[in-house]
C-alpha cells in the first residue's frame, strides 16, 4: 500500500469536500475516486508547481465536486459498471417456429403436396420479409422443397404405375 | 420544453463514454492524468477531468481494466489503468455496434 501524496491545504481542503459529496457513493467506488483524484492532483501539481495559483488550476479542471459525486454509482446499486455489450439477438418469432412444424410435417407425410407448396411459399414470403429468424426461415424452405420434390415424385409414380 | 445543450450532452455521455475511456487504453496503459488529457480537456466527453475517476473504479469493478501502480519520476507513484481482454472484447463489440447506430442516426437527422 502506498502511502497517499502530500497536497497543498487547497487541495486538501477540495479533497474533504469531495469526500462529503461522495457520501451517499458506492464505498469502494468511493474510496477509489478519493485516492486517484487525490494522486492526479498531485501529478498535476508536481507539473505545474505547487503554489495557489497551479492548485486553484489543478481544481478548476478537476471540476465542482458535486458533479463528480453525480458521475459515482450510489451505494447499494448493484450495478457497478455498464453491462457488457452482447451481440444482438432478437428472439426467434413465433411464425418462424410454426413455419419449420410446417416443414416438418410436409416431410414426415411426403404425401401431403399442398402442405409442402405452403411450406415453400411461406418460408420464402418470411425470407423476403427480412424479419424473423432467417436460419429457420432457410430450413423450412429446404425441407418444404424436400418434401415438395419427395411427393410430387410419389404422385407421378402412382399414375404411371397405375 | 426545450433540452439544453447539456442536458442532451449528459443524456448522450451515459454508455457512450466507458468506451471512449476504454479505446484510449487500446494502444497501452495509461495513468488518470494522462488519460485525462488523451480523452480532451475541451472535448465533450467528460463533465470535468474529475469525473473520470467514479468511471474508472467501476470499470475495475467490472474487470475491463485492471490498475498496477508504478514509481514516477516527476511526483507521487502512478496508478496505470491496463485493458484486460473483456475490456478489449467489450470494446470492439461496442465499436461494431456504435458503427451502424451512428451511420443510422446520421442518415435520419440528414434533411430530405
Amino acid at each position: 500500500m502506498t502511502a497517499s501524496p502530500a497536497v497543498p491545504p487547497l487541495v486538501e481542503a477540495y479533497l474533504d469536500d469531495l469526500d462529503r459529496a461522495l457520501t451517499t457513493a458506492d464505498p469502494r467506488e468511493r474510496a477509489e475516486t478519493l485516492a486517484a483524484v487525490r494522486e492526479h492532483a498531485a501529478e498535476s501539481l508536481a507539473r505545474y508547481g505547487a503554489d495557489d495559483d497551479s492548485a486553484r488550476r489543478v481544481l478548476d479542471e478537476l471540476g465542482p465536486v458535486d458533479a463528480i459525486a453525480a458521475a459515482a454509482t450510489p451505494a447499494g446499486t448493484t450495478t457497478a459498471a455498464p453491462a457488457a455489450p452482447t451481440p444482438d439477438r432478437a428472439p426467434t418469432p413465433a411464425a418462424d417456429v410454426w413455419l419449420v412444424v410446417l416443414a416438418v410435417f410436409s416431410l414426415v407425410t411426403v404425401v401431403a403436396p399442398v402442405a409442402a407448396a405452403a411450406t415453400v411459399a411461406w418460408a420464402t414470403v418470411r425470407l423476403r420479409s427480412g424479419a424473423g429468424n432467417r436460419a429457420m426461415q432457410r430450413l423450412a424452405l429446404g425441407l418444404g422443397a424436400v418434401a415438395l420434390v419427395g411427393s410430387t415424385a410419389l404422385y407421378v409414380s402412382h399414375v404411371l404405375a397405375g | 420544453m426545450v433540452p439544453t445543450r447539456d442536458a442532451v450532452l449528459t443524456q448522450l455521455r451515459k454508455g457512450v463514454v466507458e468506451y471512449c475511456v476504454l479505446a484510449c487504453l487500446r494502444s497501452g496503459p495509461a495513468y488518470g492524468l494522462e488519460l485525462a488529457e488523451r480523452l480532451g480537456a475541451t472535448s465533450t466527453l467528460l463533465t470535468s477531468e474529475g469525473t473520470l475517476y467514479p468511471l474508472l473504479s467501476r470499470l475495475r469493478q467490472q474487470g475491463w481494466v485492471t490498475t498496477t501502480q508504478v514509481a514516477s519520476p516527476v511526483g507521487p507513484p502512478r496508478r496505470y489503468y491496463e485493458l484486460t481482454a473483456e475490456g478489449r472484447a467489450a470494446l470492439e463489440t461496442f465499436t461494431a455496434t456504435w458503427a451502424r447506430f451512428t451511420e443510422d442516426v446520421r442518415t435520419t437527422l440528414e434533411p430530405r
